[in-house]
């Protein structure tokens, strides 16, 4: 059995809960531990700011607000459409926690010593990683195996921030393509060895928010798939070069244009 | 629609990213090339500085070469090498710390200078590229907090010469390696430049903005026909 602890940003956060239904439903996964972090500290929300600017904000009415609503009248898989199909049970972390017998944690912080004390007295062998911040090395050393991260891109083409976009920028809708890669989380941004790549097919009618919405679908399918693999000990991680990719950043509007005409011209292409 | 759509719509306006539009831009630039033409014409150019004639010659080029003016105003002075007072790129690579032109946030003074130079030279070899991906991340990660400490005391006039600076070496560099990062860059900073700029009793120099906001531009003109 393999032992599990969920980090989530929020306790709300679909993508996070679409995970632990899958890994409850798991018979070779024991969910030992769920650590969320608190939306409401000034640290944290100075730091969001700080790197997302306005964008926070239409996050926080998305994610905490609106929730599965936010996705009425969409026409592409997402996944409110998934939680649909999977039957997901209209609770929080906090409440399937309870309802699981799961021992639950709420930190201001990942790395901060509540979560590394509670860490260790649980000695989980994986960490699911599904958002919440900066993860130290102090944590990161913890599980037996270590901690996983789905990333919305391809990798080792594609690290860091907005990479869906940054894909079409890079006029690579057609060679490298838009996907997800299940890696391990090391000290680096989206460094860590990978244990899978899945991708997308593309359409002419598809945008960045319609691409998006389908990588979130495909970014649970395989964060479970990869777990299930890593329980049945039949999947390897192989290490990244990271010569092979760059780190792209939060893309300035301008450049944003200029990505959706390319997207566009490459799609028509396709 | 649903109800939740129509806030989600309304909330998705009323956050919309506000951002420096081109029409501003370009409006600013003229603008100053305006009045830099007048002095040109006039023959004022002795209150500039070799650095600065040398800004204002790019300007005029640039927007020339982007359309934005139809003639290039005759200067009653030769072309002088830019940035002539820095020694050979070579030199920076000594002057910085473990090779690192940036330490725990804290810049070597002139790096800007000195890595311009690199890439007008052509000389941009493994160390210095280490040294722009380094300063790229600063930039992205720090944002308005970025390029504010340096090894030695400097003005905050000095600051903001030194920050146009990088503004104008991440366009050059975007260009010159076709990589859209360093562009992404340049926008961003040169966008937290202009909040400064206009900040009431800001007392900016603008010759060194503009020379970076000209840059930019022709960068973006440029790499948008690649």
């Amino acid at each position: 059995m393999l032992k599990v602890v969920l980090f989530a940003p929020i306790r709300t956060s679909l993508y996070s809960r679409l995970i632990l239904h899958g890994l409850l439903h798991d018979e070779q996964v024991q969910v030992v531990g769920i650590v969320v972090r608190t939306p409401w500290n000034m640290q944290r929300i100075r730091s969001e700011f700080s790197r997302d600017g306005v964008r926070l904000a239409q996050k926080f009415v998305r994610k905490f607000l609106l929730r599965e609503k936010a996705f009425n009248n969409v026409k592409v898989d997402n996944l409110a459409s998934a939680a649909r199909r999977a039957a997901l049970p209209d609770a929080h972390l906090q409440q399937l926690a309870k309802q699981f017998a799961i021992p639950f944690r709420s930190v201001k912080d990942l790395s901060e010593e509540k979560c590394t004390e509670f860490l260790k007295e649980i000695t989980p062998d994986i960490i699911v990683f599904t958002g919440g911040g900066l993860v130290r090395q102090a944590v990161l050393d913890i599980p037996k195996l270590g901690v996983l991260n789905c990333h919305t891109g391809v990798l080792p083409p594609f690290r860091g921030m907005d990479v869906v976009e940054w894909t079409a920028m890079v006029n690579a809708v057609n060679n490298i393509g838009f996907g997800v890669t299940l890696h391990y989380m090391d000290k680096g941004v989206d460094t860590g060895e990978i244990l899978l790549v899945k991708k997308i097919e593309t359409d002419v009618s598809d945008t960045f928010i319609s691409i998006r919405m389908r990588l979130e679908v495909l970014m649970v399918n395989t964060m479970l798939e990869g777990v299930h693999a890593i329980a049945d000990n039949l999947i390897c991680s192989s290490p990244q070069n990271t010569q092979d990719g760059k780190q792209y950043f939060v893309m300035h509007p301008r450049i944003k244009c200029i990505a959706e005409q390319r997207l566009e011209k490459q799609l028509s292409r396709n | 629609m649903a109800k939740s759509q129509k806030f989600l719509g309304w909330i998705n306006v009323l956050f919309t990213e506000r951002y420096l539009s081109t029409e501003r831009v370009n409006c600013f630039i003229l603008k100053k090339c305006q009045h830099l033409s007048t002095f040109v014409k006039l023959r004022r150019l002795d209150r500039f500085s070799d650095l600065d004639l040398q800004n204002i010659l790019r300007i005029f080029d640039l927007t020339f070469q982007m359309g934005w003016i139809t003639q290039v105003p005759g200067f009653p002075f030769e072309m002088r090498e830019e940035y002539n007072s820095k020694s050979s790129n070579l030199d920076w690579q000594a002057a910085s710390m473990d090779g690192k032109l940036i330490h725990k946030g804290v810049l070597a003074s002139d790096s800007a200078a000195y890595l311009l130079k690199a890439v007008k030279d052509g000389q941009i070899n493994e160390l210095a590229e280490k040294n722009m991906e380094l300063l790229l991340r600063h930039v992205e990660v720090k944002r308005t907090q970025s390029l504010q400490k340096y090894e030695q005391e400097m003005s905050r006039v000095q600051i903001w010469k030194e920050k146009c600076n990088f503004a104008i070496l991440f366009s050059r560099y975007a260009y010159q390696k076709k990589d859209w990062r360093y562009l992404n860059a340049a926008l961003k900073l040169n966008e937290w430049l202009w909040k400064e700029y206009h900040r009431p009793f800001s007392n900016r120099p603008s010759l060194p903005y503009l020379t970076a906001l000209v840059e930019q531009e022709f960068t973006l003109k440029k790499m948008e026909q690649c």
